[in-house]
């Protein structure tokens, strides 16, 4: 080194005094020059280092090496510090404590205009203080702090626990006053100087770090060590200790106060719900802009929540009283402000969302009570009717309540219950009531993709399709639904009455993306068996030689259907007339040659024909069944015949012949002599072609009058063969069940099966239970000895 | 620091009274300067202002230590690792390798310089190659290293040793 | 100017030169084993201060000492009484390990040591000594307060005692790892838990002798806990995480809130204790319940509606584990990234698929032994984590074929896939992928052709 101070001891002090002198200048925000800076710190440097190996040194009262026998003259390695150290602390608390004195009479904002004034002098001056004495700090006070000492402090944090204790401990009462005075006062409308604030919040951040900053290099070390270093978090709560103790919690309390009392009065005087839910937002944003421009970020959370719990939770039934009348009126914007705000507390939703779905299941059931009047029974009116409730409401969970999935699992569930059990389906036959939404549902697929005069174009059909998906959510009894379309689909398909087969496979697709590939697998082969029905019918012609051709003298159609994909058709035995038992045979030869093993079995009660007419004054075309057509074709020989005749000609059973001449009676195209009430014909009644028929049109459809079966049977029948089965359905799912889980109690298997089922059916509890029975009959499971309730599966 | 700041030159006084110019981004490593120009405010001002004096450093050291500076000056400034992990001696560059070549004398003066001036890197990368003087040698070879005056008494020469035999393999 | 002049000193700067030239050239002389050095070095009586002793204040020396390393501070410490108190200055052993030295480290070193290191020591690692015993660590408890770090691996003589020294003196431990310390019992967790109230780290693997109890305490007190390993601990129970137990009577029941990091691989454990754990470590982010063969899908379904920060899940040999379990897994804890699922034989491409659908950032996935997986799920989850899977483990999955391989081509980030015993993956396809993405690790082997039947069978491995 240059200079001198090796050779002298450092006269403590001399150098003492020196550094007081600077250290006046730098409190007293005089100009220091550079030179008068490196010569304080040059001071402090050579004071430090002033003791090498070898030299006696003074040493602080306790000594930790402990000398131990045998070792002479052990060195100590105590380094030269603290003393001054002493020196330094006692000097800055003399000045604070003089600051204090000038300020011990202010009160209100003159007091934070010095506070906030000396506060930044202080800063600035123990800065450079710190500055001049930093060999201290990089070596004697680092080392006391890594050996644990925590009562010795780094220069600057020293400077700041000094004015926290004495400075800020005095006058923390009335300081914290007057700032929480000024807030006030904004609260109010006032205008404050809010760097007044900001500065007292800086301080108190400040104040807190210091005593983070002592923690922070005792500890540093071992933080590093953990496995997963996550002990900053410590470290920010730490840093704002003091502003959090000192002022935030009396802040919040005032806050809480303060806004108790102002909505209390609001709402006893004006109590309107728009204007509070308004006044409120206004408050909210308020408090949030005051955090953010000067008060500390930390605190923009608790405030917050503050707040909403005085302004909103605490009024929460005030809220939930308006909640129904605003849904009535429709106001949607108030709607969804009540929303916003009631969704910032904890269970603030919560009975809004009852509310909603108690609110939609009466609007749906109403409206559905105003329609079961009228003809509640055509298909697209009540289709539209559950459309219109549904769109209304999923526009306002969309719009006002944000998407929120809570409201919009109360839409569904108002939907699912106003769409399965309303006024219109309790006018149908007791049986039939659970699954007759369901029916209706398929009824109106059937109106939409059949031919028709008012055919919906490409789009509008694709979005009416999509509406009928969103009702098809939420019918319980799809299983029902299927049965049903199945049955209209099998008629389109048969009759050709299909509007656009792209449609169809399109409507299709969508159920089988809603419920899977197994439901809708049937209709999938009914569709296959139609195209190759086209290609084997073109086959088949082509097949026929010409003489053959000619035999059969006219157009024959073919649709071959696979027995396990279509509904089941009534077969009856049909004795053919001869010109059309020739196809029946040359076909079946046809199909035999080319399929081994198949059989195949007439369905003439789907089968169609059309006659052409010379025995009337006009020449008329009949599209009949074909057993009309048989029976008709039979008056080729003979003018009349009596019932019993009629039975033995055609062979089919005794109740479909009077069925089939009443209709053509009907018809006007065949005459009995005897009046016909009813189905009722007696055996000798005798029967006779009406020479006299004559109508209209050309084009006669003579099968729509047999056709006209009795849709309540119908739909019975469809009923029991849904029971059927559901019950096959839920002995599988619980074998299914029970084989994974080898044991489950019953409570749990109920549970299960129904959650399994949800997708297709809500099955009944007693018939689950009726069909565990049989289960155990059948020796797939079996009850556990031990526990009642607990089944076993049996492999 | 503005870009205008960063072109400025600080004038360095050394103890035999050598003035050096120094640019500001290359004495921004001695914390020291740095701290008196933040602290007395002389960064804002456009000039250089009066010399500053390193009372404690010659000239011949100070124009080595700049030298260091200057070249080690775009370097990333290194996190405070005081009590990382792994304390390394293998990683001096080769450029400090072959600027540390020096007497003792002159290396012990540079580690006081830099912990006068708070040079951290410096300080660190002469402390290093000191401590890699030491390692691997015995007692004896240490002493006479760095002519270090053996004064203990056999016996507790034997002693000392006795109790810190446990970790020579 | 001037270059480099040798300060001048009294005297001898030309030894001082010369021994910086030696310095220079062979700056590290390696040491001869073991020798006593009896030679009292004689020097000139006015020449005696070295240079560096003479110029460098104690702390600049100090600072020299932080880079030497164990043994070079005990060599440094027989050089003279200077740098013997230098030496062995507490400031130099602030992190002490010994576990190069274990065989050797008898007690006497351990009570030199602590009292050198005084207030200074913060870590201390005793890993694999073996010799350690209470008495050691008593003195290092007493004499080294600050103690935040201390690894008793393998320390099989430590008893409660010490965790009673430990709790009574060191207050600011953070980090303890006591694993195979097989005497502890719930007495030392009683201790740790009434006097490290700071503890992050607690590691008890295979200390069997440690029961539901002692769990509790330590959960109970030390709130900071972070990182709870359990290996192996057998003496557990399933109501280790019980909140009704009559001991937590007093308190609002277990809290767990910053516990991110658990292992309980192969304790007792059942569906009820990882339901336990669910609701009151809210914010788990690994666990590790492998060979805990009790647990079924319902702890699964646990997880998935409670620990939704969950990362890492372990559950290797749970082989009741199912599609019933995983799918709500899948659905709750969005932030997976890490699974292993060797053995969990029952789930199926749905599981699969839930995790690839619902997981933002798989990373690692090791499906061993999943059998029933097919191509289907492993198209679906390389079309959806493309941007993050690194490691795919789907050795003994015999219905894969190199459609799997051909999907994962596409996965950016890979770095190793297994794929041992998969049947249908072709040498080709190996190949194939190799030519395309050849900084990706694919281990497989495929035993040699199946020979003839009246041949006899040898089953080779490598490939």
């Amino acid at each position: 080194m240059g200079t001198p101070s090796t050779s002298r001891k450092p006269d403590a002090v001399q150098v003492w005094n020196d550094l007081s002198n600077g250290l006046n200048s730098a409190y007293n925000r005089e100009h220091i020059s550079s030179q008068d800076y490196m010569q304080l710190y040059s001071s402090v440097y050579n004071y430090c280092t002033s003791i090498t190996l070898g030299a006696n040194s003074t040493r602080r009262p306790e000594t930790r090496n402990v000398p131990t026998p045998g070792r002479a003259n052990q060195e100590d390695t105590s380094f030269m510090g603290h003393e001054l150290y002493q020196k330094l602390k006692n000097y800055v608390t003399d000045y604070v404590l003089k600051v204090r004195e000038r300020g011990v009479d202010l009160t209100g904002e003159s007091l934070l205009s010095f506070y906030t004034t000396e506060w930044e002098n202080f800063r600035f001056s123990s800065r450079v203080m710190n500055g001049i004495f930093a060999y201290l700090n990089r070596h004697w006070i680092k080392r006391e702090l890594d050996e644990g000492h925590e009562d010795i402090y780094m220069i600057y944090t020293l400077a700041l626990m000094i004015w926290k204790e004495h400075m800020f401990g005095g006058m923390k009462d009335k300081v914290i006053d007057a700032v929480l005075e000024l807030i006030k006062k904004e609260r109010n409308g006032d205008i404050i100087r809010t760097a007044y604030i900001s500065g007292v919040v800086e301080c108190l951040v400040e104040l807190g770090i210091d005593e983070y900053d002592a923690a922070e290099s005792a500890g540093a070390t071992a933080a590093s060590a953990a496995q997963n270093g996550a002990p900053r978090r410590n470290a920010d709560r730490a840093k704002l200790s003091v502003y959090k103790t000192e002022f935030e919690k009396r802040f919040l309390e005032a806050t809480h106060d303060f806004y108790k009392l102002e909505s209390a009065n609001f709402l006893q005087e004006e109590g309107n719900i728009t204007e509070y839910m308004l006044k409120v937002e206004k408050r909210l944003q308020e408090e949030d802009n005051r955090c953010q421009l000067y008060l500390n970020s930390a605190t923009s959370a608790p405030l917050a929540a503050c707040c909403e719990e005085v302004l909103i939770a605490s009024r929460l039934e005030v809220f939930q009283n308006e909640f129904g009348g605003l849904l009535e009126k429709n106001r949607d914007e108030d709607l969804a402000r009540m929303f916003k705000l009631c969704d910032r507390v904890a269970n603030g939703l919560d009975q809004l969302r009852i509310g909603l779905e108690k609110h939609i299941t009466k609007e749906g059931h109403e409206a559905l009570a105003r329609i079961a009047d009228g003809n509640a029974m055509d298909p697209r009116v009540y289709v539209n009717t559950l459309l219109e409730v549904h769109q209304r409401y999923l526009k306002l969970v969309q719009q006002a309540f944000g998407n929120d999935p809570g409201f919009m699992q109360a839409l569904d569930k108002a939907a699912t219950s106003f769409m399965n059990k309303n006024e219109v389906t309790k006018k149908a036959p007791a049986s039939q009531q659970n699954s007759k939404s369901a029916e209706l549902l398929a009824r109106y697929c059937d109106q939409l993709l059949k031919k028709s005069s008012k055919m919906p174009d490409e789009n509008e059909l694709e979005e009416l399709l999509n509406k009928i998906m969103i009702i098809f959510k939420y019918i319980d009894d799809k299983d029902v639904f299927s049965k049903h379309y199945t049955k209209f689909f099998s008629k389109r398909l048969i009759n050709e009455m299909s509007a656009s087969d792209e449609a169809e496979a399109n409507f299709i697709q969508k159920l089988k993306s809603s419920c899977g590939y197994e439901y809708t697998s049937r209709l999938s082969k009914m569709v296959n068996d139609t195209q190759v029905s086209k290609d084997l019918a073109s086959e088949f012609k082509e097949s026929l030689s010409g003489d053959k051709k000619s035999k059969m003298g006219l157009e024959f159609n073919i649709l071959v259907l696979s027995s396990g994909s279509w509904p089941q058709f009534p077969t009856a035995t049909l004795n053919l007339p001869n010109r059309l038992s020739s196809s029946i045979e040359y076909f079946a030869e046809f199909y035999n040659a080319k399929f081994n093993g198949r059989r195949l079995t007439w369905v003439y009660s789907q089968s169609r024909g059309e006659l052409t007419t010379h025995c009337f004054s006009k020449k008329y075309v009949f599209t009949s069944t074909t057993a009309q057509m048989a029976m008709l074709l039979l008056f080729n020989e003979q003018d009349s015949y009596t019932v019993g005749q009629l039975i033995e000609a055609t062979a089919l059973d005794s109740k479909s012949v009077p069925q089939i001449v009443a209709s053509l009676i009907k018809n006007d195209v065949l005459k009995s002599d005897k009046e016909i009430t009813g189905e009722e014909v007696s055996p000798d009644t005798v029967i006779s072609l009406n020479q006299e028929y004559s109508n209209k049109k050309v084009r006669v459809d003579l099968s729509k009058m047999t056709i006209k079966q009795d849709t309540n049977r119908e739909n019975e029948v469809v009923q029991k063969n849904v029971e059927e089965d559901r019950k096959n359905v839920i002995s599988a799912c619980i074998v299914r069940i029970m084989k994974t889980r080898k044991e489950l109690k019953h409570q749990a298997l109920m549970t299960e099966v129904i959650q399994q089922l949800s997708n297709r059916f809500k099955p009944k509890i007693d018939m689950i239970k009726r069909s565990i029975g049989s289960m155990i009959e059948k020796e797939y499971i079996a009850r556990s000895k031990d526990q009642n309730d607990l089944y076993v599966y049996i492999s | 620091m503005t870009d205008a700041a960063q072109e400025r030159s600080i004038k360095l006084l050394s103890s035999d009274n050598e003035t050096f110019q120094v640019p500001r981004n290359v004495i921004r490593l001695s914390n020291t300067i740095n701290t008196l120009l933040q602290d007395l405010g002389l960064d804002d001002e456009e000039d250089a202002g009066d010399a500053i004096p390193v009372q404690n450093v010659t000239s011949t050291i100070l124009k080595k230590v700049i030298a260091w500076c200057q070249h080690h000056h775009e370097d990333p400034v290194a996190a405070d690792d005081s009590d990382s992990r792994e304390k390394r001696t293998d990683d001096i560059s080769s450029w400090d390798v072959e600027f540390l070549k020096v007497d003792q004398g002159t290396l012990f003066e540079l580690i006081l310089a830099a912990n006068y001036l708070d040079i951290k890197g410096l300080l660190d990368v002469s402390c290093k190659t000191v401590a890699n003087m030491i390692k691997g040698k015995s007692p004896e070879e240490i002493r006479r290293t760095f002519n270090i005056k053996n004064d203990f008494t056999p016996e507790e020469e034997e002693q000392i040793r006795k109790e810190n035999a446990w970790c020579e393999d | 100017m001037e270059l480099e002049r040798a300060q001048r000193g009294s005297g001898s700067s030309r030894r001082a030169k010369r021994l910086a030239q030696q310095a220079k050239t062979h700056p590290m002389i390696q040491a001869k084993q073991n020798q006593m050095y009896l030679i009292t070095t004689v020097t000139h009586p006015s020449s005696d201060t070295s240079l560096i002793n003479k110029k460098l204040p104690k702390e600049l020396i100090l600072r020299i000492f932080s880079y030497l390393d164990t043994k070079g501070l005990c060599r440094c410490a027989q050089t003279c009484h200077a740098w013997n108190a230098l030496a062995l200055d507490g400031s130099n052993w602030k992190r002490v390990d010994l576990f190069t030295f274990q065989k050797d480290v008898k007690s006497a070193v351990i009570e030199n040591l602590a009292r050198r290191c005084g207030g200074f020591l913060k870590e201390l690692s005793l890993k694999g000594c073996e010799n350690v015993h209470d008495l050691a660590i008593k003195t290092f408890t007493a004499k080294c307060p600050n103690l935040e770090y201390l690894s008793l691996y393998k320390c099989k003589r430590v008893t409660d005692t010490s965790c009673e020294n430990l709790g009574k003196n060191c207050h600011k431990l953070k980090y303890l790892n006591l694993e195979n310390c097989t005497s502890i019992t719930d007495r030392s967790m009683r201790f740790i838990g009434d006097g490290c109230k700071n503890l992050e780290y607690l590691n008890i693997s295979w200390c069997d002798s440690i029961q539901d109890r002692g769990i509790q305490y330590i959960i109970n007190n030390c709130t900071k806990l972070e990182t709870l390993i359990l290996r192996g601990c057998d003496g557990l129970t399933e109501n280790v995480f019980d909140q009704n137990l009559e001991q937590n009577a007093e308190q609002e029941g277990l809290k767990l809130e910053n516990l991110t990091k658990i292992n309980l691989l192969g304790c007792f454990i059942n569906d009820e204790t990882i339901n336990n754990l669910a609701v009151i470590a809210k914010n788990i982010e690994y666990l590790c319940i492998s060979n805990c063969s009790n647990i079924t899908d319902n702890a699964l379904i646990s997880l998935g509606n409670h620990s939704f920060h969950l990362k890492t899940l372990e559950v290797a040999g749970c082989n009741l584990l199912g599609d019933n379990g995983f799918i709500p897994l899948a659905k709750g804890c969005r932030y997976l990234e890490k699974l292993d699922l060797e053995d969990c034989s029952l789930i199926s491409d749905a599981s699969i698929n839930s995790l690839a659908n619902y997981c933002g950032g798989l990373k690692e996935l090791s499906l061993s032994h999943c059998e029933l997986l097919t191509d289907e799920s492993m198209h679906n989850l390389a079309a959806k984590q493309r941007e993050t899977l690194e490691i795919l483990e789907v050795d003994n999955c015999p219905l894969l074929s190199d459609s799997t391989l051909s999907h994962l081509r596409h996965c950016k980030t890979l770095k190793r896939i297994d794929l041992y015993d998969c049947q249908n993956v072709s040498k080709d396809a190996i190949q194939r992928f190799k030519l395309q993405r050849p900084h990706v690790e694919i281990h497989a082997y495929f035993a040699p052709a199946t020979p003839p039947p009246d041949a006899v069978v040898n089953r080779a491995g490598a490939a």
